[in-house]
């Protein structure tokens, strides 16, 4: 199961969620600084692993503001089950992929099946700038399915095998095997051999 | 390795992939780090965060 099928956002359902402590008194102006941290120490890297979940760089950035956006008010709202957030680096990612596969509003519509691989290398629109390196990976992503896709993702971002299973609601081994298969195939499609029923440039 | 010609070279091992998804990374992570402005996100955010705020 992936990201975007586990129903309710993980604000009120994730299991990150280990133990619901009150904050010490006080202790808000030093959440709300460790919050800044957070978000100067993500931002970017949760921007490119929504890009690297397919999106372009403009409908990653948004989706990454709409997660910050969530978890500043989630810990605004409710201080202690922010806090009780065990992965937060794992929480914010999934919340991000979310926002980008299920927008709140008509600015996106879902990919039909045809448009998930793309006819020509290019890994999205938007992404003219980046070097060829970085486009090709991007590319051989987008082959992946969509489960494979993100526990590359997550990996990319060293995010532990146990904190992907966690996110994604699937076991450790499945997590193993689904890297596994997509290395496999990365490595068959960086090298130029094609992964058999993949569409080609 | 910086190319097409140099990517498609050669057999595709464990180590190269590795060497080839970590270089790709840190490009572009230092591609966003240029291109996307965090400071003006943050201050989107707040506004945001403001705006949708609950009245008391």
């Amino acid at each position: 199961m992936t990201a975007s099928g586990r129903g309710p956002e993980p604000a009120s359902q994730s299991p990150s969620y280990a133990s619901l402590q009150v904050p010490a008194p006080g202790s808000v102006v030093q959440m709300r600084a460790d919050w800044i941290s957070f978000y100067d120490t993500h931002y970017h890297r949760v921007v490119r692993f929504v890009m690297h979940n397919g999106a372009s760089q403009a409908d990653a950035q948004d989706a990454a503001q709409e997660a910050f956006i969530e978890s500043w008010a989630l810990m605004s709202s409710d201080p202690s089950r922010w806090q009780a957030i065990t992965s937060k680096e794992a929480w914010i990612r999934t919340v991000a992929l979310r926002r980008y596969r299920r927008p709140p509003g008509p600015r996106r519509r879902p990919p039909t099946a045809g448009e998930e691989i793309p006819d020509l290398p290019a890994p999205g629109p938007g992404h003219e700038e980046l070097t060829v390196q970085v486009q090709l990976v991007l590319w051989a992503l987008r082959t992946l399915d969509e489960e494979a896709r993100t526990v590359m993702a997550f990996d990319l971002d060293d995010v532990p095998a146990a904190d992907i299973a966690h996110e994604l609601d699937i076991t450790q081994q499945r997590v193993r095997d689904v890297k596994k298969k997509a290395r496999t195939a990365l490595m068959q499609e960086l090298a130029g051999n094609p992964t058999p029923g993949r569409r080609q440039p | 390795m910086s190319s097409h010609d140099d990517i498609h070279s050669g057999e595709m091992t464990d180590t190269r992939l590795d060497q080839l998804l970590a270089a790709a990374n840190r490009e572009l992570l230092d591609h966003v780090e240029a291109t996307a402005d965090s400071h003006r996100a943050l201050t989107a955010i707040m506004t945001r965060s403001t705006q949708e705020a609950p009245s008391p």
